[in-house]
């Protein structure tokens, strides 16, 4: 964590002394980066967020599958560019408390015991993404975020307060829940490997103080085959290892995600 | 935006032409073909092997014994995980899922208290939790192992997943365990057959129970082999017969090498000559996944183990008075009304010293509250078969 923030320090001090100012850049399928999509611009990912280029600023996004048993919303912000780097700031709110509710029951897809009592939960994200463009096809990511959740109301007695979720990738994504913040600091490389196919890789570390639990590395790599401009193809896998309430453990799970622009 | 919205809804269908579509389906099949590796068969960890080292245990403080004198106590217990009297939904008397670890530990408490009054030498224990998220997480084998005089332990799990997605279940792993004050060698998992009349998703994350078998080093005699096992409850397909014939045919190669044995555990029927074989009035649940009480169609399934081993409470006893031995009731607020728990040996109980542990008057100590299962014990001679 303190290497994570030390880094950005570093990066912002050489974003500061960087004497040539350059235009706000905007990029397709690279949601995990600074730039935003283009003016106009949508796009939508089968597992993934839909995205709109709400201007060459402002990036909206959010999960319309799943918006009405969780409302969603996020937007990413570019704050400015000077030469190879480029600073945004992404801010997503989350109200999860109606698909606790859902997922508290009995029988197959309980995921939480059905007597919860979920409290109302507003969950703010707010990250810093400043990325470096590494050549003409290439780029890097630094990631740094803090996740607050207030909570209002929930059940207290034996039985009825909310559990926290064991699993990969949902425990930390959950883990604001149940304390008073987590962070998060990471790092993606994106780019093209050659012709239609490009690639992602990232690494991304999980501080959760207060929970049993403490932490989670998740590193991912995901491979890109662009059939077009507006059209692609991703797989890969995630590595999570991770300290949950029973000690840690490591997974690998593989990732498929098709995504379309327009 | 409504009209980019148009236009890159005409694009996007441009894009899905049934031959691109084909080409990209294939590559997804491919490509998940490629990733199967990386997943796994078993990605929520649910499967043993037909045999396998159980895992063994030893306390962090052990405790000096001294040599035993011709005979050593051995005790039985399904411990109900730890969740003492709470009502869990499966019981049909109430809803609970998941214990807070303050819970665990009081239940805990009382079952340290318990044995802790009686000593054991050895003691078997069904339905005791290692990982489990119902229990929070509370190692209970090694718990258990501090907070007594029982140095070594064994464990087979007979439940375990990584993640359990009903009822709020979450991640499990319970199983079996033996304790002993000497140490503990020669430990194995024994399979037993699973049910044949549960589909494919349930199977995976059900039950999969065991024997476990150990051998314990008793100073002054040489190795005791120690028998646990929890058969089926709730299968209408045979299972619990399968479980305990697997069982009676364990003693038997056990018995076969000349070696002293001692065997018992929930087997979730009850003995030859029992006068209440259904009609329990503990027994609500309408849910037929959890209706376990109707002995009628058992009856004999116990008769060879009783005619080849000797029992911690003969027939003879068990048959003058059934009331005295019952060892389990699912209502805390009723009274124990059927026996299901059991001690076997190849050698010699001291006659008269099989006791169910059912109450201050039985035992010295209420027991209710403990578990829906009360203690069994017996005296064995240290006597070469």
């Amino acid at each position: 964590m303190k290497r994570s923030v030390l880094a950005a320090t570093l990066f912002a001090a050489l974003l500061a002394a960087s004497p040539a100012t350059a235009e706000l850049k905007t990029a397709s399928f690279r949601a995990d980066s600074a730039y935003p999509l283009p003016e106009g611009r949508f796009e939508l990912g089968l597992f993934g967020p839909l995205r709109y280029g709400l201007s060459e600023r402002v990036e909206l996004s959010a999960y319309p599958l799943y918006f009405f048993v969780i409302p969603n919303i996020s937007a990413k912000y570019a704050l400015m560019a000077s030469g190879p780097f480029q600073v945004a700031t992404r801010h997503s709110l989350v109200y999860p408390t109606l698909l606790l509710g859902l997922v508290s029951r009995e029988g197959t897809g309980g995921i939480l015991q059905p007597t919860t009592n979920a409290p109302h939960i507003l969950a703010l994200t707010n990250e810093a993404l400043i990325t470096r463009a590494l050549g003409a096809n290439h780029s890097t990511t630094l990631k740094l975020g803090i996740s607050v959740a207030p909570r209002f109301g929930g059940g207290d007695a034996p039985g009825t307060e909310l559990e926290t979720i064991d699993l990969p990738l949902i425990y930390a994504r959950t883990a604001a829940y149940h304390s008073f913040a987590t962070a998060r600091a990471g790092i993606a490389f994106a780019g093209k490997i050659a012709g239609p196919f490009a690639y992602t890789v990232d690494a991304d570390y999980f501080f959760m103080p207060e929970m049993d639990g403490s932490f989670a590395f998740e590193h991912a790599t995901m491979l890109s085959w662009h059939a077009s401009d507006d059209f692609l193809v991703q797989a890969g896998y995630t590595l999570v290892f991770g300290e949950y309430p029973f000690g840690t453990q490591l997974h690998v799970l593989p990732m498929i995600d098709l995504k379309w622009g327009f | 935006m409504f009209d980019t919205l148009a236009q890159g809804l005409r694009r996007a269908r441009a894009h899905l032409k049934p031959r691109r579509l084909v080409k990209v389906l294939a590559g997804l099949v491919l490509i998940e073909l490629l990733a199967l590796p990386l997943f796994g068969c078993d990605p929520f960890n649910t499967g043993f092997e037909d045999a396998e080292e159980a895992v063994l245990y030893e306390s962090t403080r052990l405790t000096r014994v001294p040599e035993p004198i011709g005979q050593i106590v051995v005790m039985n217990w399904n411990a109900k995980f730890g969740g003492g009297r709470i009502d869990f939904w499966f019981d049909c008397y109430g809803d609970r899922v998941i214990m807070g670890r303050g819970e665990v530990i009081e239940n805990l408490e009382g079952l340290a208290k318990k044995i802790n009054q009686v000593k054991p030498d050895i003691l078997l224990v069904q339905e005791i939790d290692t990982n489990s998220k119902r229990a929070a997480y509370i190692d209970q084998v090694q718990w258990l192992l501090d907070h007594t005089e029982l140095n070594y332990g064994a464990y087979a799990s007979q439940w375990k997943a990584d993640f359990i997605p009903t009822d709020g279940i979450g991640r499990m792993d319970s199983g079996n365990a033996i304790f002993s004050r000497w140490p503990i060698s020669e430990g194995q998992r024994i399979a037993l057959p699973l049910s044949e009349e549960q589909d494919a998703l349930t199977r995976y994350f059900y039950l999969k129970r065991n024997i476990l078998s150990v051998a314990t080093e008793v100073p002054g005699f040489g190795p005791v082999q120690v028998i646990n096992v929890h058969t089926d409850a709730y299968g209408k397909d045979g299972t619990k017969r399968k479980h305990i014939d697997a069982f009676k045919a364990e003693l038997d190669r056990v018995a076969a090498t000349g070696r002293l044995l001692v065997a018992g555990g929930d087997l979730n029927t009850v003995p030859d000559g029992t006068t209440k074989l259904n009609g329990f009035d503990d027994s609500i649940c309408t849910d037929e996944d959890f209706v376990a009480d109707d002995y009628a169609p058992e009856a004999g399934w116990l008769t060879p183990l009783y005619n080849d081993y000797a029992s911690a409470i003969t027939l003879e006893d068990y048959q003058a008075d059934n009331e005295r031995y019952y060892s389990h009731t699912v209502n805390k607020d009723g009274y124990w009304n059927r026996m299901l728990d059991y001690l076997f040996t190849n050698g010699e109980f001291v006659k008269g010293s099989g006791m169910v542990h059912q109450d201050e008057s039985k035992g010295g100590m209420a027991t209710m509250p403990l578990s829906d299962h009360a203690p069994l014990t017996v005296i064995l001679k240290l006597e070469a078969p």
